[in-house]
């Protein structure tokens, strides 16, 4: 059987409402050629073996062969014969804690096990309770000074109406997680807890029309024979609260453009409207090529796609042609709802106010080329607009969308150092290194943060370790403006002699590598990825260009 | 179910959580794979399949096909 079907195959095993244990435990092996290993310390002090082997088809089906340390049973959190590894996942048992302590207490000491973990790494922390206390408290001051995660079980419990406890358990099987919850919490904890900060995000769903967001076939049923019965509108809905987060929506539909377009103005009944789609490709031509196209116009990668289809022929084009593409088979309403909920690296820990941007940005985008082709000089262009980079520096209110600029830029990323929220911590936390953020907004949208520059100086060199610029500000012919302004203006450039600039080779990333080389001709005598200070200091900013410029440490 | 369908959903059950194959003679002592996480997630899945929860004098005892045929047929 072809990998393409076994995925299909095992969609109604993984995603059935609620998963079956013994199913999950029959699934075949998913071969990949995209296999990621990964390592997970377990910090426990009860039976975790139970999700893991629960949790593990699903890891396979999003591409991780993923290899768990678990502690043994301590409910000290000692992290005894630590060793380093891709996340740390602490799975705790609190009722031990509970007859024993107070709230505070309890807290406070559990932040104080969570920042010993962290002196030891900056991978990412989870950590994976319950308690009958308020949870809000904690989670938002372990996220805050630990760069951690907290999942409260409690909640799962009630969203899926699921016992989260059973005493008989306790004794029996050295947890007392339920039975009945358990295949629920293993899919949780791979496809939401560890592929949403393990794997990149998914940016973009291409979706199907017929069977895939209504019941029926356009040019067959007409427009009054297709209907939304059956899920189909809860589909739609779903679709929508993506977009309100930042997935951009593509359709990619075998069908009459005209007829499409007349369906999505004139039935009202639909949740999604026509300007929902960022890009849309309506046509009798193949689906590989309009993602292909639709990955262009949205400045994405094609492995940042979800192509959902109904149709099993159209998936295995797609999965012939781009194999890097996702894929759901959209088999029934209910169960692309399900896909769609679980789909791994659809969720993510953290929407940013940047996330939600992106959408918007791209419609922004289309009037300014259209303003950039008029007659405009470059400055009439930036002022008319009212252009305005706003750079700041070592900004901890940002640092979750910096982060995320570090781990998800692709294609204007010089070093691909893929720094998380800890690490930044570290940089902002130096006398000899600085993070700094650059936002982008003009009359026609906020941008928000678009760039990221972490730099350290070393003896008399400053040091650009990560260079990002979100996909979202190239284009603009902005990046001198964005790079060297925040550079030029960081305390650390006073005290040095040259600029370096780390750069990493990547599949993607040859944006970045042209503008250093371009920077490098201009801006230095030596070639080798360093810029001369004086020439540099030399440097004026665009005409017409606002600029806010922070206070540097 | 009868006797024969029990054993048979039984050795299905094993053999799914085990990895290995199974027969109506198989036990923890017969196969290495039944350690006792093994045993936990036999059980938790007898539970599921068969809709039933056995009481907990009696986990750690249904630790043969035939004892929990037995046992289910009760």
């Amino acid at each position: 059987m072809s990998n393409l079907l076994k995925k299909i195959q095992s969609q109604a095993v993984l995603f059935a409402n609620p998963p079956s244990r013994l199913l999950l435990q029959q699934l075949e092996n998913i071969d990949s050629i995209f296999f990621r290993n990964v390592t997970v310390n377990v910090w426990r002090n009860h039976n975790f073996e139970i999700l893991e082997d629960l949790a593990q088809p699903y890891l396979q089906y999003a591409g991780l062969q993923t290899q768990f340390t678990l502690s043994d049973y301590d409910s000290s959190l000692a992290f005894s014969n630590w060793q380093q590894a891709d996340l740390e996942l602490i799975w705790l048992d609190s009722s031990f804690y509970e007859e024993q302590s107070s709230q505070e207490k309890w807290l406070s000491w559990l932040q104080q096990r969570v920042a010993v973990l962290r002196l030891k790494t900056t991978a990412p922390i989870i950590v994976i309770t319950w308690n009958s206390w308020a949870t809000v408290q904690l989670s938002c001051e372990l996220l805050k000074e630990q760069g951690a995660f907290l999942v409260d079980l409690n909640s799962i419990s009630q969203q899926r109406n699921t016992p989260l406890i059973d005493q008989r358990t306790n004794q029996f099987a050295g947890t007392p997680v339920s039975r009945k919850i358990q295949p629920i919490l293993a899919r949780y904890l791979a496809c939401h807890w560890i592929c949403g900060i393990l794997l990149p995000p998914i940016k973009a769903l291409a979706l199907d029309l017929d069977n895939t967001l209504h019941a029926g076939v356009l040019g067959e049923d007409g427009m009054g024979g297709v209907s939304l019965d059956n899920g189909f509108k809860e589909v739609q809905q779903l679709a929508i609260e993506l977009k309100k987060q930042g997935v951009f929506l593509i359709l990619v539909s075998r069908n009459e453009h005209q007829d499409v377009e007349k369906l999505f103005l004139e039935r009202k009944d639909y949740p999604l409207k026509w300007n929902d789609f960022s890009v849309i490709k309506v046509s009798w031509g193949s689906k590989a090529e309009a993602i292909q196209q639709a990955a262009n116009e949205l400045n994405i990668a094609t492995d940042a796609i979800l192509f959902i289809d109904d149709n099993i022929g159209e998936l295995n084009n797609v999965a012939r042609q781009c194999p890097e593409v996702h894929l759901i088979h959209a088999e029934s309403a209910q169960s692309t709802l399900t896909a769609l909920t679980y789909y791994p690296s659809l969720w993510r820990w953290q929407r940013t106010r940047d996330d939600a941007l992106r959408v918007a940005d791209l419609k922004a985008n289309q009037l300014r080329n259209e303003l950039k082709n008029s007659q405009y000089s470059e400055a009439e262009y930036f002022k008319s607009l009212e252009t305005k980079l706003t750079i700041k520096f070592d900004d901890k209110d940002n640092i979750i969308r910096l982060a995320e600029l570090s781990g998800k830029t692709n294609q204007f990323n010089l070093s691909l150092s893929r720094y998380n929220q800890a690490q930044l911590q570290q940089f902002m936390q130096s006398t000899k290194a600085t993070v700094v953020s650059v936002a982008l907004a003009d009359k026609l949208s906020d941008s928000g943060a678009i760039a990221i520059i972490v730099a350290e100086l070393e003896e008399n060199i400053l040091v650009v370790k990560e260079l990002c610029i979100s996909c979202r500000a190239l284009g603009r012919e902005l990046e001198n403006d964005i790079i060297l302004t925040a550079i030029i203006n960081t305390k650390l450039f006073q005290q040095c002699g040259q600029v370096k600039f780390l750069y990493n080779e990547g599949p993607r990333n040859q944006p970045a590598k042209k503008w250093l080389d371009t920077a490098v001709e201009k801006f230095s005598d030596t070639k080798e990825k360093t810029l001369d200070v004086h020439q540099l200091r030399a440097y004026l900013p665009t005409e017409g260009l606002l600029l806010a410029i922070g206070e540097s440490k | 179910m009868n006797t024969e369908q029990i054993e048979n959903k039984v050795i299905e059950i094993i053999s799914a959580v085990l990895k290995t194959p199974v027969d109506s003679e198989s036990s923890h002592e017969t196969l290495k794979a039944w350690d006792s996480l093994k045993h936990v997630e036999i059980v938790f899945a007898l539970e599921d399949e068969f809709d039933v929860m056995f009481e907990e004098e009696v986990l750690s005892e249904l630790n043969s096909v035939k004892k929990i045929s037995q046992k289910l047929m009760e």
